[in-house]
């Protein structure tokens, strides 16, 4: 018997059963459906990542820390000795003391002959941020947060333009800053003069000095503690991809801005040129061979180091474990689905006894109808993987935006990307499945005794 | 010089027995019996007589535990599965009591069915159904759903599926044995029509004795022995009856029908 008879007589069979056929299916389809959209959230995922780590990290360079609390976990269940080092530090696990890396380590990586360049990781409260009075026109003022903007940035730009390295003087504003700051639209602010407050520190002199004049004289002098820098807006940025939420409106200085503002924040106190990480650029680091050299050598000087690769790794390590617990969920689906098909196939074989006797007995190899069945169970698994995947992909595709702009995942990016490839793989792989679960009831078809199956009375 | 005449169906010392001894029970014992090509055979006995085991066993649905069956040379005992579904679909052709028609496929696909196994090719087929449906008259009748069609016109259509493969032998057991006598003998005459016409042999199971007496030859069985065995009268090497006569008596059917 030719193939293609059997498996258009297992379609017809199929048809004739349509209610039980679609039902089976549908089971399959659950699975099919989970897979689906798992598949397409773990894709936007990493490419979520992916492009996290392109607009914000140069892969040449590398985090060098001393403490290995700010890049990863570190054990904190035992004391540590103090050391003029330590200091306040943000780390994944929050605010805690960490020993911090000095001028002379920064020198020291400095003149390691395999790294290319050193800046410092600065990170600048600012008090606040405003717009410098226009006549009598006083501006709202506003917090925010200063980064130093780096050459491995690239932000979708919305007005203006960003010379690299960033020229000091210069200020990259997010977009959400344009309209409560007053500014008509983003191209009216290209070119507007900023105000930036950072507080200085109380000089042990000058309160001294201000007590002896008076206590009402020392109040006054810590309102005129705040020092003010005024800066020209270059660029509008759009809402950035970020690691971190929070971090969306931190406003870009260049690093020689960001290094006297620090210095003036820092001044007279133990966070003086100190830093919590430092970047280092490694010469030749797009071979991936130098940069792990580097990274290696850096041990032994008794720093940790994390380059974008090892973050990149770390965070799909996440969503793997993610994906794969949805995974385990649709394969559960389908094992589910499996019992249903062989169910479907054993009720088939039952109601049709006597049609396969007769087959039997009109010489139809035992082969053949076997196949008949694995066919019908193919089918099943196809039309179930189509199903699912086919309603996944249209949920997907009407919701992807609605839940894109829930997470906050910023512009250009989406939770659900569908690869037809992937589909297609999963599609083909239910079929397999389906046809494995066929072979219980197909086998039993197969052994079926003619005689037994014929008989009338 | 004497001429051999070599048998289609030899039946040599069957017996088939069930369970175990000493509790077995014996179904048939010692059964032979020769059947000439071409004719017409009807195996007669009474229910438990052994007859539906003995058409089993000439159809290769099962096996004889004693004796050998040899149909056209081939001892069915040595056949495996495969050669053994390779002779039932290339020289038999079956009809049952219950007809055994696929109720919701058409009549087209009902016929479709040994061809497939067949594996005749797609172009040849349409041809060869029409063909099969005509001979049972039911060429009109070729895209509906068998289950439509009432009891004698689907044994009709289980003749033409048995026919559509020009099979040697063909087996009908009890085929009148769920239809009104007067659908019943337009059925017995169609399968004696299609035997001739083909020079198949036929074999038909019953328990109709009157029946039995329109075939050439009968074997009347009992508590699986042979009873009496009546032989065909003349030996045959031509047709009993000419194609032109088959034409004549069907011409003449239809004037008494116009008639009636």
């Amino acid at each position: 018997m030719k193939l293609i008879d059997i498996f258009k007589r297992s379609g017809r069979s199929l048809t004739q059963a349509k209610a039980r056929t679609i039902l089976t299916a549908a089971a399959i389809g659950v699975g099919a459906f989970a897979l689906t959209l798992t598949l397409a959230a773990s894709n936007g995922a990493t490419a979520f990542v992916d492009k996290v780590i392109g607009d914000n990290f140069n892969p040449t360079e590398l985090i060098v820390v001393k403490d290995k609390a700010v890049i990863g976990n570190s054990d904190t269940s035992k004391p540590r000795q103090y050391d003029p080092a330590f200091g306040q530090a943000t780390t994944n696990g929050g605010t805690r003391q960490v020993k911090r890396l000095t001028d002379e380590d920064v020198t020291k990586i400095r003149q390691q002959p395999y790294i290319a360049d050193v800046r410092e990781g600065i990170n600048l409260n600012l008090q606040y941020l405003t717009r410098p009075a226009d006549g009598t026109q006083t501006y709202k003022k506003y917090t925010a947060t200063a980064d130093v903007f780096s050459n491995a940035q690239h932000p979708t730009i919305v007005a203006g333009s960003i010379k690299r390295p960033l020229p000091a003087g210069q200020i990259v504003l997010p977009e959400g800053y344009v309209s409560a700051l007053g500014f008509r639209s983003a191209q009216a602010a290209i070119g507007q003069q900023l105000t930036i407050a950072v507080q200085k520190p109380f000089d042990e002199v000058a309160v001294r000095a201000a007590f002896s004049q008076g206590l009402q004289t020392a109040i006054n002098d810590t309102s005129a503690n705040n020092v003010l820098r005024n800066f020209t807006i270059t660029a509008i940025t759009m809402k950035q991809t970020t690691v971190q939420p929070g971090t969306e409106l931190n406003i870009f200085l260049s690093l020689k801005d960001a290094r006297e503002l620090n210095d003036i924040t820092t001044q007279n106190t133990d966070n003086y040129h100190k830093y919590s990480f430092i970047y280092a650029l490694v010469k030749d680091g797009k071979n991936i061979q130098n940069l792990t050299a580097a990274q290696s050598k850096l041990k032994t000087l008794g720093f940790q180091t994390q380059s974008v690769k090892d973050t990149q790794k770390f965070l799909n390590q996440i969503i793997g474990v993610l994906r794969g617990i949805v995974v385990a969920f649709g394969v559960i689906a389908i094992v589910a689905s499996i019992f249903g098909i062989i169910n479907t196939l054993y009720i088939s074989v039952l109601q049709r006894t006597r049609e396969i006797g007769l087959m039997k007995a009109l010489g139809m190899r035992k082969r053949d109808i076997s196949r008949l069945f694995r066919f019908e169970a193919a089918w099943i698994g196809f039309i179930g993987g189509i199903l699912g995947s086919l309603i996944a992909l249209i949920l997907g595709t009407v919701l992807n935006p609605f839940i894109t702009k829930k997470l906050s995942l910023g512009a250009g990016n989406k939770l659900l990307i569908f690869k037809p490839t992937q589909i297609l793989a999963l599609i083909i792989i239910l079929i397999i499945v389906a046809i494995l679960a066929g072979l219980l009831p197909a086998r039993k078809a197969a052994r079926l005794d003619p005689i037994t199956a014929l008989r009338t009375e | 010089m004497r001429c051999i005449i070599v048998p289609m169906i030899e039946v040599i010392n069957v017996g088939r027995s069930y369970g175990k001894k000493p509790n077995n029970f014996v179904a048939l014992d010692g059964v032979s019996f020769k059947v000439p090509d071409a004719i017409s055979l009807a195996i007669v006995g009474k229910s438990g007589s052994g007859k539906s085991t003995l058409m089993h066993l000439l159809g290769g649905l099962d096996t004889a535990t004693s004796g050998r069956i040899i149909i056209n040379q081939q001892d069915l005992g040595s056949l495996k599965a495969e050669a053994m579904d390779h002779f039932r679909a290339e020289t038999l052709g079956f009809v049952f009591q219950s007809f055994f028609i696929e109720a919701n496929q058409s009549c087209y696909q009902n016929v479709a069915l040994p061809l497939e196994i067949n594996g005749v090719p797609l172009n040849q087929r349409r041809k060869r159904i029409e063909q099969a449906l005509c001979e049972v008259d039911l060429q009109d009748k070729i895209t509906q759903k068998a289950g439509n069609l009432s009891g004698g016109q689907k044994q009709r259509l289980a003749i033409a599926r048995a026919i559509v493969t020009n099979p040697q032998l063909i087996l009908a057991d009890e085929p009148t044995g769920n239809l009104d006598s007067a659908t019943g003998d337009k059925i017995i005459d169609l399968l004696f029509d299609t035997q001739r016409a083909n020079r198949s042999t036929l074999i038909i199971v019953t328990h109709d004795h009157q029946l039995a007496g329109r075939c050439d030859m009968q074997v009347n069985l009992s508590d699986g022995k042979i009873v009496s065995v009546r032989l065909p009268e003349t030996k045959i090497t031509e047709p009993k009856v000419s194609p032109l006569k088959i034409i004549a008596a069907k011409i003449n059917d239809k004037v008494k029908k116009v008639h009636s």
